[in-house]
């Protein structure tokens, strides 16, 4: 019982956190006044609010790039692509969205730290799996094991994507993101993600089969 | 049952919206059919099961404050006047340059001479702000080669480590 509330908090908890596309265009346009103005009076507390507006989403989207196994380090990325947008914030162009400029910005940071950090740690880590609910620990520990190597596999082989197919699963299936919320995220339409979210799976699905018939 | 059935794509957006009970229906009945759907499934309840118990990474409470702190040094070390003056700097080697190209098309200027102040000047007037760039924010050669290898030999920071005298987050 206990776990189920859990579940539909956690459920609950991730619906909250992705906010409606409706507001995207006044969202866009707050952002643009708190540009404005920091750009002109130099406040940081415009700035503050602007981090405040878009740092859970930029975190979301750095974990997402950097996986189960190095989200611990998605925090200090999300602290650099926000020192790094005001040390640049003079030369946004609004040629698109401030959002789309700094989720451009907070992709191709993770992507560089992903990259460093796999030739670091090449390997998921246990830590990476997912806590497993404590009363199917208890109950029987060969299944348990077995449990525990299905899901390892299941996040070797996601990691085993390529991008931007990894980012997308991760993006929806952990982050909860809806389809529109990548394509704004990655700057694409929500056609492509669809596409990458068909391949992805298709890829998982042929790659746990053979592996599968391997054993 | 065809190489590239789309039909998975079209079901699993209407799980998210809700599908009715003859809409499922009949999308057993495709399962039963066609191979790549059920591949496509089975990737999904495999994801989805996976994800399911898995906890959505959530900031500290104390990143704003970090960040405070990161950004004021980074104004130490980075000045914007010297920003504004590097660009200027940049844009006036630039056009420095493209008039001195102009020049050697001159006539009085050919040859030796002719190479000198177009090639040599503009190179210089490009060179001269990189290295002076170099010194002042001590963005040395030599922090780039300790970096390059301290990841190379596996000396790096992990989660967990002080960095910029903040602890990194942990999962």
């Amino acid at each position: 019982m206990q776990a189920s509330t859990a579940s539909m908090d956690s459920l609950l908890r991730r619906i909250a956190a992705w906010d409606s596309g409706s507001s995207a265009r006044d969202r866009a346009a707050d952002d643009n006044s708190l540009i404005k103005s920091f750009l002109s009076t130099g406040s940081n507390r415009d700035f503050e609010r602007l981090v405040d507006r878009h740092k859970e989403r930029v975190h979301r989207l750095v974990a997402s790039v950097m996986g189960p196994s190095h989200s611990a380090e998605a925090e200090d990325i999300t602290q650099d692509v926000f020192v790094q947008v005001y040390r640049k914030l003079s030369t946004f162009r609004k040629q698109s969205s401030f959002a789309t400029w700094l989720y451009r910005i907070a992709f191709n940071k993770a992507m560089e730290q992903k990259k460093r950090a796999r030739f670091r740690l090449p390997h998921a880590g246990e830590e990476a799996l997912p806590a497993v609910a404590a009363s199917d620990a208890d109950a029987d520990p060969a299944r348990t094991a077995a449990d525990r190597q299905r899901r390892h596999h299941v996040l070797e082989c996601v990691e085993n994507l390529d991008e931007p197919y990894r980012t997308v699963v991760y993006l929806h299936y952990w982050m909860s993101a809806s389809v529109s919320d990548i394509a704004a995220y990655l700057g694409t339409r929500t056609g492509t993600v669809k596409s990458h979210l068909h391949r992805a799976r298709a890829r998982l699905a042929r790659t746990m089969r053979r592996e599968a018939e391997d054993e | 049952m065809s190489e590239r059935c789309q039909e998975s794509r079209h079901y699993l957006d209407r799980i998210a919206a809700g599908a009715t009970e003859a809409e499922q229906l009949a999308w057993e009945d495709h399962l039963g059919r066609c191979d790549e759907c059920r591949d496509q499934w089975t990737a999904d309840l495999e994801l989805r099961a996976f994800f399911h118990e898995a906890e959505m990474p959530s900031l500290s409470n104390r990143f704003d404050q970090t960040l405070r702190r990161r950004i004021a040094a980074d104004v130490r070390t980075h000045p914007r006047w010297l920003f504004v003056i590097m660009q200027a700097y940049w844009f006036s080697a630039a056009i420095v340059s493209l008039l001195i190209l102009f020049l050697v098309d001159l006539p009085g200027l050919s040859g030796e001479g002719a190479w000198i102040v177009g090639g040599l000047i503009p190179a210089l007037c490009f060179l001269a702000p990189v290295l002076l760039m170099g010194l002042h924010l001590k963005t040395s050669l030599f922090e780039l080669i300790s970096s390059t290898l301290s990841i190379r030999w596996g000396s790096h920071r992990r989660a967990g480590e002080v960095r910029n005298g903040t602890r990194t987050s942990t999962p």
